[in-house]
């Protein structure tokens, strides 16, 4: 396990427990192996230009290249889950040989990002503390979030480390910087900056179920 | 010594066509071709009704036509003011088969869904709505939906 990052503030290098205007800023770990959940047939499932053009959770479309990572496959299993939500289609019903497939992928060194894992980083941002849910039920909304995203783009921070929306469970807080289970990057790229594809990829069959014997977890 | 027949299917398709042009007249090639296309069309149909398990009378809702008209289809071709419908049916057929294990497809078929309007997607294509399935289809599998 890598020392754990300083968390401060863009701009003031002081340690930030109080709620700010600015966002909570954290280093992303130089050796995490980051997974990005991708169709079989898409020729660059790292190009971040793809959610730039469509738009997701955190940026509009036009609000500059996005690409969308999972620290754990938990979280990528999670997302498949949700991709389902609501239609006919049961998790257990897809093919082993359905084409979706997990990249790894490593990123540039000194990622700085926002830290939307923590009740700190969440309140920095103008989330509540009880992200991705609303304090009063329902999920927080793609609006909210697109917002906090807005300000942290211009802090100049490198994406949003958030605790995925896509798991049905309420993850405990990660501490700042660990990218724990259940947390996925927002990767806000700079210019001229990419993913690296490190290892093979994996196709349905081999992530589609958790590991017996391992926790399932990259980081 | 008779030469010995050459099973077509062991050619080349332009072989083939070359064999039987130079053996058949052109009135006999005519017809073949009609025949050919007619089965082809058939091809369509049938994959459908076994993918989705469906029934004559079922296929005859989807298609809006009587259980006779469907049975006569599948001895001569299916008419070409429904072939929009069975391309769009295909289609969904064609992306349901890429992602929902194969022995899935008739409960997904029919299972009602709040993604679908809270009907199903037999349902929507009994009620004239095959584009709607198709799109509705291949919307359901894209991962964009929630990791662009």
């Amino acid at each position: 396990m890598s020392p754990r990052p300083a968390t401060t503030r863009p701009g003031t290098g002081r340690s930030s427990t109080t709620r700010s205007a600015s966002p909570r800023a954290t280093t992303l770990r130089e050796e995490a192996v980051w997974l990005r959940v991708a169709h079989r047939d898409w020729t660059d499932p790292l190009s971040a230009d793809y959610a730039d053009e469509y738009g997701g959770r955190w940026n509009a479309p036009g609000d500059g290249p996005t690409l969308y990572l999972n620290a754990d496959e938990d979280t990528a299993r999670a997302q498949i889950r949700r991709l389902l939500e609501g239609t006919p289609v049961d998790y257990e019903d897809l093919a082993d040989d359905a084409p979706f497939v997990l990249v790894s992928a490593a990123l540039p060194k000194r990622q700085r990002v926002a830290d939307a894992g923590t009740d700190l980083g969440l309140v920095s941002l103008g989330l509540p503390t009880t992200y991705p849910r609303r304090p009063r039920g329902g999920e927080v909304s793609w609006a909210a979030c697109r917002r906090a995203a807005h300000v942290v783009r211009t802090a100049s921070l490198r994406g949003v480390l958030a605790r995925s929306a896509a798991l049905p469970f309420a993850v405990p807080a990660a501490p700042a910087g660990t990218e724990a289970r259940g947390t996925e990057l927002a990767w806000f790229p700079a210019p001229r900056a990419t993913a690296t594809e490190v290892g093979r990829r994996r196709g349905f069959r081999q992530w589609r179920h958790p590991r017996a014997s391992t926790s399932g977890s990259t980081t | 010594m008779a030469a010995r027949p050459v099973r077509l299917t062991a050619l080349s398709p332009t072989a083939a066509a070359t064999q039987l042009s130079s053996e058949a007249g052109e009135k006999w090639a005519r017809q073949f071709l009609q025949a050919f296309e007619s089965q082809l069309r058939l091809v369509p149909l049938e994959r459908l009704m076994a993918t989705w398990e469906l029934s004559a009378s079922a296929t005859a809702r989807v298609f809006g036509v009587s259980r006779q008209a469907v049975a006569k289809w599948r001895i001569t071709s299916v008419p070409a003011d429904r072939l929009v419908v069975l391309a769009d049916l295909s289609a969904a057929t064609d992306v349901l088969e890429r992602h929902v294990r194969r022995d899935r497809i008739p409960a997904v078929v029919r299972r009602p869904a709040p993604f679908l309007g809270g009907v199903s997607l037999l349902q929507m294509a009994e009620t004239g709505q095959s584009v709607e399935v198709r799109r509705r289809v291949t919307e359901m599998f894209d991962l964009r939906r929630v990791a662009p």
